[in-house]
């Protein structure tokens, strides 16, 4: 399993590099800061597919689990983990 | 997030998401009244359409309307889905966001073949959306044919909303070349009438509804079209039903033989302040289908039925290679069009390589393409 650290660092490079987004913490709310609109969570979505093979099947998932890259990360793990 | 189809109970729902998109600043609404215009003569209408909505308890937080119809590929009937007016919260308040990429996924697994029209440029959030969510796309062709010159050069927001262009029209509008051009070009339908289209050769007649003539018409029409929507009287009735006036059928048939050629609808409206046709009354062709060989009088009928009604600018969007044809030599212009038809990725094999745009049938009266122009 993948430090949740360096999870972090990647996926925070994903939203500065595919979304030109500077996401400034793990911590940062997506949504508040209007970040993470349809276009991005679509995006986010696909990344995290091609990226980690998560089944993006949206079924189970809400906001919350997108709400912060801390937060997609802890995703990221215990998908991975259970799949 | 729970995911249902609507039911009537829910239509309050629905004007509660309306008024907080309202009040976000967005001018985007769902309609209250999901069905088709004729569907409710039927007991089991064979094309109908239903709200699908995602519920967050008591709220609707988005909301799209499935539109069931038939397509015939290569003669095959199979069942597809328009997917219209896709809305969502998310567009004003981001705890939403995920909603409508939910919605979306949810109808996919209800119908796999989805497809939808308009959409816009390529700078749009709906397109962008739907070519991330993979579906396949072209841009449908764009036909007008300008009857009012002097009053179009003035009216349209395309010459609006670019300055040198603007100038140009006024100047055109005033110095009479508007009015010269009018002539020419009503000069030039008329020839292409008389000459290229022998259109002396058929008669249009306004009918009130579709009737068993029209299924002749789709029937012996099919081999022409690899791809076609459902064009038979009963599908045709509920989309177009004959209480709605606002619609135009012409039947076409060949004046010897009294054989049926074709119909076209067509339709129009007088705009006020639009931000693309300003206060013109414009005149579509919406819908119609016929031989290939019949296509350029099927046009030439509806365009001269709409200059006779008085309209000062006449659109169309068709796709087929003989519509497209048709257009042209019935004295239409292609212009620059934002029209998009989107094939959901299991909408095969449309829009693939074996299925290009000019082999499918689609025109402004498919899915909700008639929104703002009736």
């Amino acid at each position: 399993v993948r430090d949740k650290t360096e999870l972090e660092a990647q996926i925070a490079a994903f939203f500065s590099e595919k979304l030109n987004m500077n996401v400034t913490s793990a911590d940062t709310d997506l949504v508040q800061t209007r970040i993470l609109d349809s276009l991005g969570v679509v995006d986010l979505l696909l990344y995290l597919e091609q990226e980690f093979g998560i089944d993006a099947s949206l079924d189970n998932l809400e906001i919350d689990d997108l709400r912060s890259i801390a937060k997609i990360a802890e995703l990221v793990l215990e998908r991975r983990y259970s799949s | 997030m729970n995911f249902r189809f609507a039911e009537d109970g829910d239509l309050a729902a629905v004007a509660r998401l309306n008024g907080r998109l309202k009040a976000g600043g967005s001018e985007e609404s769902m309609t209250l009244e999901p069905g088709l215009p004729g569907e409710g003569r039927y007991r089991c209408a064979p094309v109908y359409r239903r709200m699908i909505i995602a519920e967050d308890g008591q709220e609707i937080r988005a909301a799209l309307l499935l539109y069931h119809h038939n397509i015939f590929i290569h003669g095959e009937k199979r069942d597809f889905c328009w997917a219209d007016m896709p809305l969502s919260e998310g567009i004003v308040d981001p705890r939403y966001s995920l909603a409508i990429v939910q919605l979306m996924k949810k109808a996919a697994d209800y119908q796999p073949f989805l497809m939808t029209m308009g959409v816009g440029p390529p700078e749009e959030a709906a397109y962008r959306f739907l070519a991330k969510l993979g579906w396949r796309h072209q841009t449908v062709p764009f036909f007008y044919h300008p009857v009012r010159v002097n009053k179009a050069l003035r009216s349209m927001g395309y010459f609006k909303n670019h300055v040198r262009l603007r100038y140009g029209a006024l100047l055109g509008a005033y110095s009479g070349l508007g009015t010269g051009l009018s002539g020419l070009l009503t000069m030039r339908r008329k020839l292409n009438n008389s000459l290229s289209l022998n259109l002396s050769g058929y008669e249009g007649s306004v009918v009130d509804g579709f009737d068993e003539w029209a299924d002749c018409i789709f029937n012996t029409s099919l081999s022409d079209y690899p791809v076609a929507i459902r064009s038979d009287a009963t599908a045709l009735n509920i989309v177009y039903p004959p209480d709605d006036h606002r619609y135009i059928r012409l039947r076409v048939q060949r004046k010897e033989t009294k054989q049926d050629a074709g119909w076209i609808v067509v339709a129009s409206k007088q705009m006020d302040n639009n931000p693309y046709f300003g206060d013109l009354k414009v005149g579509t062709l919406v819908d119609g289908i016929g031989r290939s060989a019949d296509v350029p009088a099927l046009v030439a009928t509806g365009l001269n039925h709409l200059v006779e009604i008085g309209v000062d600018m006449i659109v169309a969007n068709f796709s087929h290679s003989a519509w497209v044809r048709g257009c042209r030599r019935a004295g239409m212009f292609g212009g620059p069009s934002n029209y998009q038809i989107f094939v959901s990725p299991k909408g095969g094999p449309l829009l693939e390589e074996t299925c290009p745009l000019h082999l499918i049938h689609v025109a402004r009266g498919h899915a909700d393409g008639m929104d703002h122009l009736i």
